[in-house]
């Protein structure tokens, strides 16, 4: 524990240093929600069926949170530090190579959702008609905040369990695309998943990322029942096991077979 | 003449850079290929997205569903045009100046600028240009009137001048990365720039659109050349286009000689 808080601690002076950097990319970052959030608005402006403008306006802007939340990169750094052979330096430290990137993860996160936080309980506070009624409902507040921690974990082992295939592929980096093409539309970001045909919500069902990002909204809006909202927390419990034990067992065999020429 | 001599050899130079970069392309065919299928599964999503939109509504302000299809494909074939010859290139440059490696950019015998901007020509990034064509001339077809010889060239000449302003706006924000020193948040905003291109830009409310016409005139790259192809743009449109364009690349150019000033090479 005490390694953690001293790693927590580095990284904090380490990303505070660039904090014009962070700004930038959490504007940049908010665009596919606010882009698809204009699509989503002007549709139930004219269309009786569907949502009001009035839940489609919440789940847009709590979606823009639940991203900036739940977002993972260390996957990304992790692949490059195994395919150049960095990781070396990793395995001789007290403190293992995930708890640093998660250091850097909940550090950078901090900092980033200050502001923004700020400006969404103003928002709340003083013009309460843009949202739907539910989100001022402290239970379903309470679930929504559950469910997004878990969104958040979920996401960020999800995406080192990705990362460890460079252990086995060289074209890891291009797979990771195919896996942030994957979260943009089974996520519920560019349609919210309830407008999707049948088969396709089906199918997402069994991929993990309507977990990290959908369930929390769908909770938040009030759609699920009792029963409901406890079933997605435990798939979500179970989708963070099954990644759990995937890296450690990728992570034993992928040391074993790991070769780095000349370091 | 200089100026001609000058521009035979860059122009040389840039075709080297091609020949070069399909071979190295061709080494890693696997990870070639694999890039070829994600960009037309992205086309799919975005054709169901369409699907979906238009199977709750039939119009999307104004835009019926086979005009935005038209956005779409123009979108796709300018998002890849401009990744193949230089949109990944600059999105390289904050890393370079943050490692220190961008010293070797400044030592080629060839401005710094376009060398940065057209080292590499990526040439997996085509797909998009090739599905976005099929898909263009499927949604031409299905219109009431196809557009005339006359909008056809206007279409050509904004979408060039769409082109040299979305390099311009690259230029400008890359050149933060000077004064900033870290900006790995130069990545997202590629996306950034890319992501409200394909949609009618009608549907932003008035402040965010006239933002987009003329601070971040984003609107010039994908908007107004679709506009040109459905009957939509008037001619002091054209007009505006040309200004604009004239005025970012100046800035473009100027942001990048300001930036290049304070570059201090990190590691050496």
């Amino acid at each position: 524990m005490h390694k953690i808080l001293r790693v927590l601690g580095l990284k904090w002076s380490e990303n505070l240093e660039y904090r014009g950097d962070i700004i930038l990319w959490t504007i940049a970052d908010a665009l596919v929600p606010i882009v698809a959030l204009t699509i989503w608005y002007t549709v139930s402006l004219s269309s009786k069926q569907g949502f009001p403008p009035q839940e489609i306006l919440t789940y847009y802007i709590f979606a823009i949170f639940v991203r900036a939340i739940t977002t993972a990169w260390g996957g990304y750094f992790l692949a490059g530090e195994i395919l150049k052979g960095e990781i070396v330096k990793y395995l001789v430290r007290p403190l293992s190579v995930f708890w640093i990137h998660a250091a850097e993860n909940i550090t950078v996160k901090v900092l980033r959702l200050i502001l923004p936080l700020v400006v969404l309980g103003l928002i709340l506070w003083l013009k309460p008609h843009f949202f739907w009624p539910t989100v001022y409902d402290p239970r379903t507040i309470a679930f929504f905040a559950i469910s997004t921690i878990l969104a958040a974990i979920l996401l960020f082992i999800f995406d080192m369990v990705s990362a460890m295939l460079a252990f086995w592929l060289e074209d890891v980096m291009q797979i990771r695309e195919y896996q942030s093409m994957l979260y943009e539309i089974a996520s519920g970001t560019l349609i919210p998943l309830a407008f999707l045909p049948h088969f396709a919500q089906k199918l997402f069902n069994f991929l993990p990322f309507k977990y990290t990002l959908s369930t929390p909204l769908e909770i938040l809006l009030g759609r699920l029942s009792p029963f409901e909202i406890w079933q997605q927390l435990g798939i979500q419990l179970i989708w963070i096991t099954v990644c759990t034990t995937a890296i450690t067992v990728l992570w034993k065999k992928g040391l074993k077979i790991y070769a780095v020429p000349g370091q | 003449m200089p100026f001609l001599d000058n521009s035979l050899h860059l122009a040389r130079v840039w075709l080297a850079i091609v020949r070069v970069s399909i071979i190295r392309e061709m080494e890693f065919r696997a990870n070639f290929i694999l890039g070829l299928v994600r960009q037309i599964a992205w086309l799919g999503i975005f054709i169901l997205m369409i699907k979906t939109v238009f199977a709750n509504t039939t119009s999307l302000a104004g835009w019926g569903q086979n005009e935005v299809l038209i956005i779409l494909s123009l979108s796709r074939i300018i998002e890849g045009f401009l990744n193949t010859v230089f949109s990944r290139n600059v999105a390289e440059v904050p890393q370079m100046i943050q490692a220190g490696t961008f010293d070797f950019i400044l030592t080629k015998p060839m401005p710094a600028q376009l060398y940065a901007s057209f080292r590499r020509f990526k040439v997996d990034s085509l797909a998009n240009v090739v599905a976005g064509i099929v898909l263009l001339i499927y949604a031409l077809t299905q219109l009431p009137t196809l557009p005339s010889i006359s909008s056809l060239l206007i279409f050509m000449l904004v979408s060039l001048l769409g082109i040299a302003v979305f390099y311009s706006l690259l230029i400008i924000v890359v050149s933060l990365a000077f004064l900033l020193e870290r900006f790995e948040g130069f990545y997202a905003f590629t996306n950034m720039f890319s992501e409200p291109l394909t949609v009618p830009f009608d549907i932003f409310p008035r402040g965010p659109r006239l933002i987009l016409t003329y601070l971040l005139p984003l609107a010039f790259v994908v908007f107004v050349p679709a506009q040109a192809l459905t009957h939509r743009l008037q001619g002091w449109q054209v007009i505006v286009s040309i200004v604009i364009t004239s005025i970012f690349l100046l800035l473009a150019h100027l942001a990048w000689r300001s930036g290049i000033r304070r570059y201090s090479s990190a590691s050496s």
